[in-house]
């Protein structure tokens, strides 16, 4: 489907959101997070049956996570498209509804976000360790403030091996 | 029945316990020959599997969070490690989603971009006669365990020639692929080809038509076509059951729009019906490489960039259809070296979703089937 005729249909059912073009076959909503829920069902029952994933982000500055909901369709005139449904929440408290009662899917996905950032997704009963250790004990460590390579530096420094830090410059 | 994609209630270390009832449990991996670090705690009640939770994280690298720690180019090599039998399809919406970051997605020569489908669809032949390969070793198969494996190194040997690695070629770049094919390249692309279409033939009397490969492979590990469809499987898998998609057809990337093949697709949803698909779309592969070779016109393969390359704040989402199905890649930017956020959507992690649900009721002997028949490689599902 042309991605102005998927607008035109958007248009008519979500017409309190503003649904957007930013490329080809992609079209983005911005939403808040207490109507994302209905934006799913909705966007489910136009066609929109297969979720691809779920990826939250950490932005330490303003103390939020983005969740971005990356659906496709298996309806043979939509396979082209993809809906991009973007909601933010505030770190204070990371929670908001599951959609894994719209997309199965959705299960799996959000469990590894709430592992890797610690988003909590009200409703998923399932939302406990999946690929961290079992042993693991430290920040959920996709927030930004869980340092890569923290464990080299301290044992470098306690060696007093202080490795300036190469900045990349054009 | 328990129909939950939970894999959890993990007991730890253990050892094969029988509850009082008298059913066994059993862990199935993560040292198994066979399944490829992840273990699959089975509950076993004669000779039926009630209950199959998959253990999985063995291969866990932390991917995603390397990915922030490095520049787009040094982003590559590491990307492709989980996957090393599909690499050209898990770098390629990499790379894609990172030329529409540098806006250079129009900008990619007509030869780098026949170049990159040819190393896809070899890719995607090497993972399907290491399929091949691995089922025969699940289904005490030895002979097309063998040749699945030589089948596969003809090809992995024709991709060194073109990039100088066997199985991570890191040869795809933004902009173009890091050099042109050498001499003679073509040539014997083609006649790897004829040789491998000559084979396809004994694979499909020795897989299809055997009676007792048929016994194994026959109405084992169901997946409905509905189902396919909302716990989001991918590849073989979702065209097993039924769902003829191919993000090649459906949203064509390259220059796959000019080229003719077709989506085999079958609405049985077991293993037999998995398998077929592998074996056909080898078949269209090879179709596909013979038309890029026509079309291939002498000229640049690459954009060259200067500096270090930076993504336009911003995000990009790209998806192909690799070997064993879609995969995507969201990247956010925020103008700087490195990216802000990449999200790395594997098939074989969608395909983890239905694997506790597809075990429950099999038999004992069958798991080894079902499970390798979801086109599963834990690596690529645990990044």
């Amino acid at each position: 489907m042309k991605d102005e005729d998927l607008l035109r249909i958007l248009k008519d059912s979500l017409s309190a959101y503003s649904p957007v073009k930013v490329d080809k076959n992609r079209i983005k909503i911005s939403l808040q997070a207490e109507t994302l829920h209905d934006v799913a069902e909705k966007i489910f029952s136009i066609g929109f049956n297969y979720l691809h994933t779920i990826c939250a982000t950490d932005y330490p500055d303003k103390q939020e996570f983005e969740l971005n909901y990356i659906v496709g369709s298996m309806d043979d005139d939509k396979r082209n498209n993809i809906i991009m449904l973007v909601t933010r929440i505030p770190k204070s408290n990371p929670s908001l509804r599951t959609v894994s009662d719209v997309w199965k899917a959705a299960k799996l996905e959000e469990r590894e976000e709430f592992e890797m950032l610690g988003v909590n997704f009200l409703g998923n009963d399932e939302l406990q360790k999946l690929y961290l250790p079992e042993d693991w004990n430290e920040i959920p460590p996709l927030l930004k403030e869980y340092k890569l390579k923290r464990w080299v530096d301290e044992e470098r420094n306690r060696h007093g091996l202080v490795i300036e830090k190469v900045e990349h410059e054009h | 029945m328990n129909t939950s994609t939970n894999l959890q209630g993990l007991p730890g270390v253990f050892e094969e316990e029988v509850s009082p009832e008298g059913k066994l449990r059993v862990s199935f991996g993560p040292q198994h020959p066979g399944s490829g670090h992840m273990r699959i705690i089975l509950t076993i009640n004669g000779d039926i599997v009630e209950d199959a939770i998959p253990d999985v994280g063995y291969v866990h690298r932390g991917v995603e969070k390397m990915c922030e720690y490095k520049t787009y180019i040094q982003n590559i090599p590491h990307i492709e490690r989980p996957a090393i039998h599909d690499s050209a399809g898990t770098t390629l919406p990499y790379i894609l989603a990172t030329e529409k970051l540098l806006d250079l997605s129009e900008k990619v020569p007509e030869r780098a971009q026949y170049i990159r489908m040819l190393l896809a669809e070899m890719n995607r032949m090497i993972n399907h006669f290491y399929f091949l390969g691995i089922l025969g070793i699940f289904m005490g198969h030895s002979t097309v365990t063998t040749w699945g494996m030589g089948d596969r190194e003809l090809l992995i040997e024709t991709a060194a020639m073109m990039t100088g690695a066997r199985v991570t070629f890191s040869f795809i770049v933004p902009g173009g692929v890091r050099t042109d094919t050498p001499h003679g390249f073509e040539e014997r692309l083609l006649k790897s080809c004829d040789y491998l279409e000559s084979r396809v033939k004994t694979y499909k009397d020795y897989l299809l038509e055997n009676p007792f490969a048929r016994m194994r492979m026959e109405n084992v590990g169901i997946i409905k076509k509905e189902d396919a469809i909302a716990f989001g499987l991918a590849g073989p898998t979702l065209r097993g059951s039924g769902v003829k998609s191919d993000v090649r057809k459906d949203e064509p990337y390259l220059l796959y729009d000019t080229v003719e093949f077709d989506v085999p697709s079958y609405p049985e949803g077991d293993a037999m019906a998995r398998t077929k698909v592998h074996i056909e779309e080898i078949q269209q592969s090879i179709a596909i490489i013979r038309q890029v070779v026509g079309k291939m016109k002498p000229g640049p393969v690459k954009i060259p960039l200067r500096g270090q390359i930076r993504g336009k704040i911003g995000d990009a989402y790209a998806r192909v259809e690799g070997a064993r199905g879609m995969n995507s890649y969201y990247i956010i930017s925020d103008g700087q070296v490195y990216p802000y956020r990449v999200r790395v959507n594997t098939a074989d992690s969608r395909n983890l979703a239905i694997m506790r649900r597809v075990l429950q009721g099999v038999r004992v002997a069958d798991v080894p089937v079902v499970h390798w028949s979801l086109d599963y490689w834990p690596v690529a599902a645990d990044r």
